[in-house]
């Protein structure tokens, strides 16, 4: 099964390289917001703990012969998730979001979406030190479905776009149980006090998940305002990653964003 | 497209409703702490430790209590009854009791006593190590288990210098950092030694453990073939109870003084729903027997000071140490 999922990711990537041989459209971005944030990891507290994640994105969006393709590169950084004196998180959430699809219609396209993302959280607290779990880790590779819908008015100056992908299938990274060790690292052997060698364990200890134990489900919405060669956007976009886990995880976000794409086109 | 919105205004309203402060019933408060203790501690089977019959004696109490306070202090002494100076509890207006795995012991020592008259000469200081000799007999004192990254470099110069024995003085000891211990006794072993192992909680049920997961020291370029005392007493805690297992696993090591304080679990910070942080054991050591070094690591030659010893400048444990290596 691992094969499969290692298989459909690098044909994801081969079409990509294909497609941006024969690009028509090309459009890089930039864009800055802020996530309204709700978290709550079993791992660290009972609590939901609530807070703003600023996040910083790259995109590369082409269009060519009635295929769609968008990469975006998203990383999130907090020093003081929450803030609060009984427990705080520090924040680093580095992602990349990839789909290809093909036009349903002059607004409609479907296809396919490749979402990885690493999510690392350290507790911090005034009242005491996480000497022993200082760290938590989530790590996924999402594939699944993607729906995004077109449209433009006022002679192609204004164009709203909106975007819906869900994660079928996905391999998970996350601690085995209390310490931060994955399971694979418990072994005899294998298992360092010291932490050595276990990052190799880390990439190879994961799970093939679905959506019984994993939900991951983005919505994206956004407005722009187009000149010949530049494209200004707003966007408000919802994502939920919720995770059946032995200790659960979820984090949903509401995030407003504001960018700009430069737009060329290739014959 | 107005569903997204939908979705984003319901979820706006939520976050606001959610940022209200919230007042949780005591007995809500107690049943996340004792699920939480109850799914991660580890020590329940080896202290025989009935936390079910915790939950009869302190949730009627707790679902009565009328404060906050009241509520901490019957969850702290709920958290008392693992017996383990590793768990604690803390909150904004107060800390938990720490369990004394002290008490029954009489500990006397003095490094004052040590260093005014058995030393040749003051003991140098490097990080946390204190050393000198006592004659031909090399003498490291370890003031706690963090920095002392330059052990093996003083014992080889004391080598150099002709010593005949080394004795390790880790009394009062309370730990630090044991995981550099097995790259440390890599100088002291001539092939690959088993030092101990780890067990680890894998989920909440009680046997959701791995198997020991071993440490081993593996020979390094260079050893020191001496004889070594390590001289032990009930205030050496954690790390100093783990780097005391490891040094009896080696040959040419021998044990003396009391039995150490253990405290073999490696301790998982969480937050309870109310915001208060609790702390239990999830992982525990066994020494190269196999056997749980939580209750205490002990001593091959028993022997304790008391405390007319230390007020007359005696040190009968060291004494011992320094009989065993002439």
């Amino acid at each position: 099964m691992k094969k499969v999922v290692l298989l459909s990711c690098f044909n994801l990537v081969l079409v990509s390289l294909q497609a941006q041989d024969e690009t028509k459209s090309v459009q890089l971005g930039v864009r800055v917001g802020v996530g309204f944030a709700s978290l709550e990891e079993k791992r660290f507290s009972s609590q939901v703990q609530q807070g703003i994640l600023p996040t910083y994105s790259m995109d590369i969006e082409t269009y060519k012969n009635k295929v769609r393709q968008n990469l975006s590169i998203n990383f999130s950084l907090t020093q003081d998730y929450t803030n609060q004196p009984s427990l705080s998180y520090v924040l680093v959430f580095p992602e990349v979001r990839y789909t290809y699809m093909k036009s349903l219609s002059d607004n409609w396209y479907i296809g396919g979406m490749f979402h990885s993302f690493t999510l690392l959280n350290f507790p911090e607290s005034e009242l005491t030190k996480f000497v022993n779990n200082s760290i938590s880790y989530t790590l996924a590779q999402s594939i699944g479905p993607s729906l995004f819908y077109q449209k433009t008015a006022l002679n192609q100056k204004i164009s709203f776009e909106s975007e819906c992908q869900l994660g079928l299938l996905s391999y998970v990274v996350r601690p085995a149980f209390a310490h931060p060790y994955p399971e694979n690292y418990l072994q005899p052997d294998v298992f360092s006090p010291d932490r050595s060698g276990m990052m190799r364990s880390l990439f190879k200890g994961g799970k093939l998940w679905t959506l019984n134990k994993i939900q991951n489900i983005h919505l994206n919405t956004s407005t722009s305002y187009n000149l010949p060669n530049w494209k200004f956007s707003a966007n408000l976009a919802f994502s939920t990653l919720r995770l059946a886990d032995v200790k659960p995880f979820s984090l949903s976000q509401l995030y407003f964003g504001v960018g700009i794409k430069y737009k060329y086109k290739k014959t | 497209m107005k569903v997204i919105y939908a979705i984003a205004a319901l979820f706006l309203l939520s976050l606001q409703s959610c940022e209200q402060e919230t007042v949780y019933n005591p007995a809500e408060v107690f049943n996340d702490f004792w699920t939480f203790v109850d799914e991660n501690y580890i020590f329940f089977e080896d202290k025989s430790i009935n936390w079910d019959s915790i939950y009869r004696i302190y949730q009627p109490l707790a679902a009565q209590s009328s404060n906050e306070q009241q509520l901490f202090e019957i969850c702290s002494n709920a958290l008392l009854a693992l017996k383990d100076g590793h768990s604690s509890l803390k909150s904004e207006f107060a800390s938990s009791p720490i369990y004394d795995f002290r008490d029954g012991y009489d500990i006397h020592f003095s490094f004052n006593v040590v260093e005014s008259n058995y030393l040749s000469s003051p003991a140098e200081r490097d990080g946390a190590l204190y050393f000198s000799k006592i004659g031909s007999i090399g003498y490291v004192y370890f003031e706690t288990m963090n920095r002392y990254g330059s052990f093996n470099n003083i014992v080889s110069r004391m080598v150099d210098e002709g010593i005949t024995g080394l004795i390790i003085d880790l009394r009062d000891n309370g730990g630090g950092d044991s995981n550099p211990v097995p790259k440390i006794l890599s100088r002291y072993v001539s092939e690959r030694t088993l030092l101990g192992s780890y067990i680890e909680k894998t989920g909440p049920g009680r046997r959701d453990i791995t198997e020991p997961l071993p440490v081993f020291a593996n020979p390094g370029n260079e050893q020191f073939d001496i004889p070594i005392v390590v001289i032990i007493n009930r205030n050496c805690y954690s790390a100093t109870s783990y780097f005391s297992a490891m040094l009896s696993a080696l040959p040419n090591v021998r044990l003396v003084g009391q039995k150490t304080g253990g405290g073999a679990g490696g301790n998982y910070g969480y937050q309870l729903i109310n915001g208060w942080i609790i702390k239990v054991s999830v992982s525990d050591f066994l020494d190269y027997n196999n056997e749980t070094i939580e209750l205490g690591v002990d001593p091959d030659i028993l022997i304790e000071n008391n405390e007319d010893d230390i007020l007359s400048n005696q040190d009968k444990m060291l004494e011992k140490a320094i009989e065993l290596l002439e």
